[in-house]
């Protein structure tokens, strides 16, 4: 049943064009690891201030533009993700590299959720102080993250 | 503070080790035998595009995938879509995983139907 419409998938028009593309899956490539820069780039930076690792108060006034601009890169690398996956989406399937990388991932998006719902989040992005429980996200966040990256990488070779 | 950025760093160093370590299959040759084998087959499925063409193959040994070129290196050495079918028997000259419980050959040579595709010319070597 999933092996059916995993199959399916990858049997697309698009996605045949792409695997049979000289250029589509390096470029789609580059796209992802672009999202990636954008995100972990973001991250590390709103996660080390809220940790308090760094402490110029400027990046206190940016937390939301580091939140949006994480989002920007979160949905590039999901989107060319999913296109990548979809060229042979049976592989990674059985791949534990790539299943390690995705309940990462969602605990990640979990964790995420976690923050812009609460009250530390807001009064953190209007200035206020940072809560602990802001800071236990913040930690989350930086582990999970960087553990994703690790996973992602790990894919290509097991 | 400067023990949290310490933590970090040893993470970040950590987690380097951990790919370093892990970089031993597929990539380059460092994962397989020095050694050049010749196994035959049949095959069971072929995958041909991105990120790595793929042959899986039955042998009187049990299956092997045998890991072709790159997709450029795989198309130059003639061999696209439509050269060999499932059923088709094939001799793979390559090197084999230096794990012996990892049954993946990567080729450098590949003979189907009295047909040679040669993934690696410069790294080929006769008896």
């Amino acid at each position: 049943m999933l092996a059916n419409s995993l199959i399916s998938l990858s049997e697309l028009a698009l996605i045949n064009l792409i695997r049979q593309s000289a250029l589509a899956y390096p470029a789609l490539s580059a796209l992802h690891i672009l999202g990636i820069a954008l995100l972990l780039g973001n991250i590390l930076l709103l996660d080390l201030r809220l940790l308090g690792v760094l402490r110029q108060s400027a990046l206190s006034d940016l937390f939301k533009l580091f939140s949006r601009l994480a989002g920007v890169g979160l949905l590039l690398a999901i989107g060319s993700g999913v296109l990548l996956f979809s060229v042979q989406p049976l592989q990674y399937v059985s791949n534990q590299a790539f299943l390690l990388k995705m309940l990462l991932l969602a605990l990640a998006l979990l964790n995420l959720l976690i923050v812009h719902l609460s009250q530390a989040w807001r009064q953190a992005c209007s200035g206020g102080p940072v809560s602990n429980s802001l800071k236990l996200t913040a930690a989350s966040s930086l582990l999970l993250w960087l553990t994703i990256l690790v996973a992602g990488r790990w894919i290509a070779f097991v | 503070m400067r023990t949290t950025l310490t933590k970090v760093s040893q993470l970040s160093l950590l987690a380097a080790a951990l790919w370093a370590a892990s970089a031993a299959a597929h990539h380059g040759w460092n994962w397989t035998e020095q050694q050049q084998t010749e196994m035959s087959g049949e095959i069971t499925e072929i995958y041909i595009g991105p990120p790595h063409p793929r042959l899986m193959i039955n042998t009187p040994d049990g299956a092997w995938q045998v890991d072709l070129g790159n997709p450029r290196q795989t198309r130059d050495a003639g061999f696209v879509e439509g050269e060999a079918a499932v059923g088709d028997t094939v001799l793979v000259r390559g090197h084999r995983s230096a794990k012996t419980d990892e049954r993946i050959i990567k080729a450098v040579r590949a003979t189907i139907n009295g047909k040679v595709y040669t993934f690696y010319p410069q790294l080929l070597r006769e008896d």
